[in-house]
Formats: C-alpha cells, structure tokens, sequence
C-alpha cells in the first residue's frame, strides 16, 4: 500500500509539472494561427497565402494553416478576419478588392478594420492591346479616344474594378471617353482584349502575363513611377504628363488591438520568410514583384492607394449598392 | 518536331517511374473525390497544391490533372448508383444510368460508362496533341456575342431533355432561368433577389441544388415504397455491358466524343453544355427515344464520353493559352505558373517535355482508371443489395456533409433540403429536374454574354448576325427548334390534302 502511494504520487508531481511547464513560460505562438483566404481555391490571394504559409511556417513553429472562407467576393472572409480575437491566431490575406469593393457593394469590409502587418508582394498596373491592334502606340490611343468618344472599346474585371476605376480615372486625364465592358474577373477581361472582342484591357502585369509573354498583347502604357524593366519601350502614365501611379499589392492584415509583442514576432517572421530566394523567385514566376513593407510602411501605403481609387469611384459615380 | 518524335519525348517523361506513382496517386485520389459527392476536385488539388510546390513542373501537373480527370470517372459512380450527381456534369448520367440500376443494370452502366470514359479520354488526348495549337484561335475567337448564341442553341435542347409535357418541360427553365439571377448582377454588381441575405450575394450554389434536386429527393420518394424490391431489382443481371449493349452505344460514343471535345474548347462553360448536349442528341437520333429516361444505354454512354471529352478539350486554351476554363483549370494555371512555366502560345515550344510529358501521362493515367474502374464495378453493385432502409440513411448523410464541403457554409444544406423537398413534389407531379439545371446553368452565362455583346455593339442586335460562329449557332438554335414541328405540319397538310381533294 505504501509502494503504491509513493508511486502514483511521484506520477501526480511528474504529470504537474508537465502543466505547469506550460502555463509559466507561455510563448507566441503555442496553438495553430489561422491565415483566412477570404477566396476559393485556386484564386491568386489563395496561392499567395499557401506560398506564405510554406515558407512563413519555419518561422512559426510550423503552426500556420489556410482556411478558406469564401463568398460574397471576400465580404464574408474579410469581415471573419477583422473582427477575430486581436491574439495573433488569426491573420487575414488581404488584396486590393479590398479597396475596390466598398465603392460598390455596401457594407463592404474596409481595409482600416484591419492593422496591417506587412505588404507582400506587388503587381504594376498597365493597360495593354492586342498584337495587331491598330494603336502601335499609346498616342495614337489617346488621339483615337480624343476624336471618338464611346468608340474605345475596354474590357474590364467588372464594375468598380480597381482596372475600371484607375481606366476611368487616364480617360478623364486625357479628355477621351472609354466604352467599358466588364466581364468576370481579369482572366477573361484579358482574354477578350487578345481576342480582339475589346480594343484595350487594363490589369496588372501578372494578370497578363501568359499573354503578354505569348505576344498575344502589347502594353502601350504602365502606371508606375519609372519605366518597367520588363517593357522598357513602354512609357509610363507620368512621362506622358498623367500623374497616375496605381499598385496592386498583397499583404497580410491583423484584427485591430493586436499586442505589440506578438506583431513583432509576425513581422520578423514574415520578413525572413519573403527575403528568402525560394519565395523571391516563386512569387517572380507568378509575375508579381516580391517586396517587404512592414507596419509603419504599409499603413501610409494603403491608405494612399485607398484614398485615390475611393476619390476616383467618387469622380466617376459609384454609388455603393 | 514530328508527332512521332514527340510522343516518345513525352513518354520518356511520363513512363519515369515517380511520375508513373505520381499518376497513380493522383488518378486514386481524384476517383475517391469523384465518387464522394460534393466534393469536388477544386479543393482536393487545393489543398494538395503545396504539396508539389518542390517537385517538378511536371510531375506536379502529373498529379493534379489526375485528380482532375479521375473526378470524371468516379463521378458516374454515385449518379447511376443512387441518383446523386457529384457535380453538373454528371446530372445527365443520372436520367437513364440511375433507371438502369434499378432495373438491375448498374453494372452494364458502370461499365459502358467507363469504357466511354477511356475512349473519350484517349481520343481526345489525341485530339488534343495533334489539333492544339490550331484550335488556340478558336479559343480566343469565342466572344460575349458567339457565347450568346452557343447558349440559345444550348437552351433549345431543353425541348429534347423533357420526358413529360413541353409546357412543363419550359415551366421548369423558366424558373431555373430565374433561380440564376439570385445573387449579383454580372455587369453592375448589385445583389438581385438576395433578400439581404449575405449567403446568397453569390448566388445558389449549383451542387446543393442539384444533390437535392436528385438525390434526397429520390430518397423520398422511394421512401413512400413499402417494399426493397419495389427500387431496386434485386437480381443483377452480369457485371458488363452486353454485346447489344456495345451496338448500342457505338454511336454515341463516337458522337459524344466529337461533341464534347470541341465544346470543351469555348472556354468558360462549354464543358458542361457537352453532357446535356449529348443526351439531347442521342434522343434524336435514336430509333427509340421513347426509351430514354426508362434505362436506355445511350443515355448514359454519350453523356458519359462527352464529359470526358470535354475534359481534354478544356485543356487546349489551358495549355496553349493560359485561359482557364473552369475553376480547375485555373488551379492547374496557378500551379503551372508557381513552378514557373506559364502556359501560353510559348510553351509548347519553349517546354516540349512539359507538354508532352502531360499529355502522354494523361494516356497513361486513362489505362490506370480503367484498370481501378472495372474491378470496383462488381464491390459498387454489393452496394445496392444493403436494405434500402439501412443504405437510405446513409445517402442522406453523404449529401449532407457532401452540401457542408462545398464552402463550409451551412447555407448549402439550408438549400440542398429545400431543394430535395421541391424536388419531390416535382417528380410526384411528373416535372423533369433536368431542363431547370439546364437553364440554371446556361441562363446566367447567357445574360452575362448578351448584356457584354449590346455593351460593344452599342445597343445594336446586329452584332450576333455578323460573326460567323454567331450565325452558325443561332440559324444551328432556329433548325433544332423547328425540326419537332415538321412530322406535325406533314400531317397537317395531309390532313388538309384529304379534306379538300
């Protein structure tokens, strides 16, 4: 009797310290961190998030997963990923339709519900033709568009799609007047540009990119600060006189709140996991541009971004439905 | 480089032995996903998409694809069996495969519905590699206004699909046509019919519609039977399709084939208008089409093979231009891109080994899911011995979490039962399922397509008379709607002839 009450009270200090191992030095990150991809599968926030997710984990203890919660174009994910416990268990993938949507959709989630914790990755925006369009440069475009008003036809993602808004945004700056046709997205926007069923397409440089390296479009201007070294023939919105810089981008964002300790730790992680070759040189294939941005730089960031595409869809009368 | 020259590139890649086990996991797994119901092969690639992140290009789109085209093959499995379509293009195989079964003939459907899947697939794999890049253009040609009138000639085949009554046959894609409309408007993005419900801003999901539509509904239905044997004939008459059963499906094999080939190549939808348009079209040509609806094995043969068909030809604008068909086309896209091969009018020249290498495994993979499809044929039949009421409960649950996986979404079950429960008024008062997924389908494209095409052309009609593609399909639309009423004029005017002479 005695043997066995010095025996299971060995066991009970043994199985207790265990517990109480891990109540003293409880460190971030001890459970599983959700990344919400507020997409379907397959989509391009999607594939970022589970490219994140493989090189971020390293760094994390190997405790981020993807969980995808789609449905009305991000609303429900997004809104998911704000309003989630400011612990760190929870980070959102966030791209531009952020800053797009709410111009259309009511009660849209805004990008300032989030804190935001690092931009990822960049895309330059464009507009391109067709190989055989009849513009064989972008002056002839604007001269064409001047003369003709209503006559250029322009296939974009949709209504208020950020390509739609910056699209709108060069017509007004070059006195033209575009037809917009919105299809479902950029994939088929710039498939019916290639197709010639529109004249031009706005998008971003990945967007294109199958087509743009088949030589099935031409871009005839970028809205960038300088010259893209992929396209150095092509001009930039500024050379021609029209101030328009517009970027898409993707990042992560973190409920509002979120401590100061464990913000450090995700953005260290973060940035080892995007300056690693590997991940440079994926997100290079994808034809986006690999870059870090952390809090402070990514904060300022949005907010530009976001104030020029909502004073655009102001200027142009989209009225949130 | 010569056809010869390249099959043996592709070959030499495709018959290494990784990408050989690569193949097969990928084909086993998209088979499960196929016969589950629900699940789609979306997410399985999805989520195994990190997965290939380290291997090579190919092996990667090796295992995907697999996925992809297994799907197709087990995705029969659960429309014949029990009347539950895996996805929208199985609904079609559910109208006679599922009467086949309960005549005791699941295993001759099984069968035939594999044997049309492989010649489907190995066709068009042939198909694929000797017309690709030939066929891109087409691919691009395809605009708002020749996807319009593909869709009207589509719809037209409603009238073929319908058993009953034509009024009802119509009253049911009206409402299908109507039951699309619910969710966004696809050029200004207002939420339309969406009661303020935020589920349904993106619409009815089509899986719940069509797991209610025809599988809980067929549970209820049958629940009202006092006895096993009223459902399904308990004795299995053989395991594979007959000599007959061949005769018969012959044709349509070879018809579907064609068809949904080159209907999977309009990129966007085309693939799924193949099943339908098979069926209607082997209704047409048959010498009996009173037959189907009853069990008549070209009802399951033609559909069968055009869905498979169509799978290959989904992969010409995928592979020789980067434009994805459908969502897994566009996660194949996203992957092909992640290893850094774009596909586009480049690869073929610039990655030979990629390309063919894909298209000899896809051979390759077609002879492995026959060699798993056939031998399951005879464990799926045991299946329907279980006593309907221990097998009733168990579909349900299937559907059930089948409706939850689509997007993790209560909703969906909300919408699968109510489906099932309009779906059983609908069969007790003989209104056919089929012409409202139909229009369920088509009616949302269509809009998009004419809406897009009076944007361009500025409000003018014309524009659908001026392309040739256009053209063919509305005046191919105005033919197939005529045709019913021709023997009906002849006898009018025979009828007028005896009167006045």
């Amino acid at each position: 009797m005695k043997k066995n009450r010095f025996f299971s009270t060995i066991l009970a200090i043994l199985v207790l310290s265990l517990t109480l191992a891990n109540l003293a030095w409880a460190k971030y990150p001890e459970k599983k961190i959700r990344l919400i991809a507020a997409f379907a599968p397959g989509g391009g926030a999607d594939i970022m998030a589970r490219a994140l997710t493989k090189f971020v984990n390293p760094y994390l203890d190997g405790r981020v997963y993807v969980e995808n919660i789609a449905g009305a174009s991000g609303a429900i994910g997004f809104r998911e990923g704000a309003k989630a416990a400011p612990d760190g268990y929870t980070l959102t993938m966030l791209v531009t339709t952020i800053m797009s949507a709410p111009n259309v959709t009511k009660n849209f989630p805004t990008y300032d519900l989030f804190d935001p914790l690092c931009i990822v990755a960049q895309d330059p925006t464009m507009m391109s033709v067709r190989t055989e369009s009849r513009f064989k440069n972008i002056n002839e475009l604007i001269t064409f568009a001047k003369g003709n008003p209503g006559q250029l036809s322009v296939s974009t993602a949709g209504v208020g799609a950020i390509d739609h808004l910056y699209l709108a945004a060069f017509a007004k700056m070059i006195g033209g007047d575009f037809t917009f046709v919105p299809y479902k997205g950029a994939g088929p926007a710039t498939v019916a540009a290639a197709g010639g069923h529109a004249e031009a397409v706005g998008s971003g440089y990945s967007e294109a990119f199958s087509l743009l390296q088949g030589k099935k479009l031409r871009p005839l201007v970028v809205f960038t600060n300088q010259r893209s070294s992929i396209f150095p023939d092509t001009p930039t919105g500024k050379e021609l006189g029209h101030d328009l810089v517009v970027v898409l981008w993707r990042g992560v964002g973190l409920p509002k709140g979120t401590p100061k300790e464990v913000k450090d730790i995700l953005v260290e992680a973060f940035r080892k996991a995007t300056a690693e070759e590997e991940f440079k040189k994926m997100i290079s294939q994808m034809g986006l541009q690999p870059i870090f941005l952390p809090p402070d730089e990514a904060g300022p960031f949005l907010k530009s971004q976001n104030d020029l595409l909502k004073g655009i869809a102001q200027k142009i009368g989209l009225v949130p439905q | 480089m010569d056809f010869l020259s390249a099959m043996q590139l592709g070959f030499s890649t495709a018959l290494q032995p990784l990408n050989i086990l690569y193949c097969f996991i990928g084909v086993f797994i998209g088979t499960l996903i196929g016969v589950l119901p629900g699940i789609g092969p979306s997410g399985a690639i999805a989520i195994l998409m990190p997965v290939t992140f380290n291997i090579p290009s190919v092996s990667a789109i090796i295992i995907l694809a697999g996925i992809y085209y297994g799907a197709m093959y087990g995705g029969s499995t659960t429309s014949i069996l029990v009347n539950i379509p895996g996805e929208a293009a199985s609904v079609v195989t559910c109208i006679d495969g599922y009467q086949m079964a309960r005549k005791g003939r699941a295993g001759p459907a099984l069968g035939i519905s594999a044997f049309g899947s492989f010649i489907a697939g190995i066709s068009g794999i042939i198909l694929l590699a000797v017309l690709a890049p030939s066929l891109a253009q087409i691919a691009l040609d395809f605009g708002p206004p020749e996807f319009f009138s593909l869709m009207i000639l589509g719809l037209t085949l409603v009238i073929y699909l319908g058993s009953a009554s034509m009024i009802k046959a119509l009253m049911m894609a009206a409402f299908g046509v109507v039951l699309g409309c619910i969710g966004q408007d696809p050029i200004l993005g207002n939420p339309r019919l969406t009661y303020g419900i935020e589920a349904l801003f993106d619409g009815v999901d089509l899986i719940p519609v069509i797991m209610g539509l025809f599988g809980i509904s067929e549970v209820l239905i049958n629940l009202e039977k006092k006895e096993q044997r009223e459902i399904y004939e308990t004795e299995i008459k053989g395991l594979l399709p007959t000599r007959e059963d061949w005769k018969q499906s012959a044709k349509p094999i070879a018809r579907g084939t064609l068809l949904g080939f080159f209907l999977g190549i309009v990129p966007g939808g085309g693939a799924l208008l193949a099943s339908f348009a098979s069926y209607a079209i082997e209704k047409k040509f048959s010498k009996h089409p009173e037959k189907f609806g009853t069990g008549a094995i070209e009802g399951v043969a033609g559909p069968e093979t055009a869905n498979n068909a169509g799978t290959m030809g989904a992969m010409v604008p995928l592979l020789t231009l980067g434009i994805p068909s459908n969502v897994v086309m566009a996660l194949l896209l996203a992957a092909l891109m992640i290893h850094g091969t774009p596909p586009g009018p480049i690869l073929i020249e610039s990655h030979p080994d990629l390309f063919w290498g894909i298209l000899a495994s896809m051979i390759l993979g077609n002879f492995l899911l026959l060699l798993l499809n056939l031998p399951l044929i005879g464990m799926w039949v045991q299946i329907l011995k279980v006593p309907y009421k221990v097998l009733s409960p168990l579909i349900i649950m299937f559907c059930l979490i089948g409706a939850y996986s689509v997007h993790l979404n209560v909703v969906d079950i909300v919408i699968m039962l109510f489906f099932g429960g309009l779906g059983y008024l609908m069969k007790k008062y003989e209104y056919d399922a089929a012409p409202l997924v139909l229009a369920f389908i088509l009616g949302p494209m269509l809009e998009t397509a004419l809406r897009q095409s009076l944007i361009v052309s500025h409000g003018s009609l014309y524009i659908f008379l001026q392309r040739p593609y256009s053209l063919i399909s509305l005046i191919s639309a105005l033919i197939f709607l005529v045709l019913p009423l021709i023997p009906f004029i002849r006898k009018k005017r025979k009828k007028l002839i005896a009167e006045g002479g």
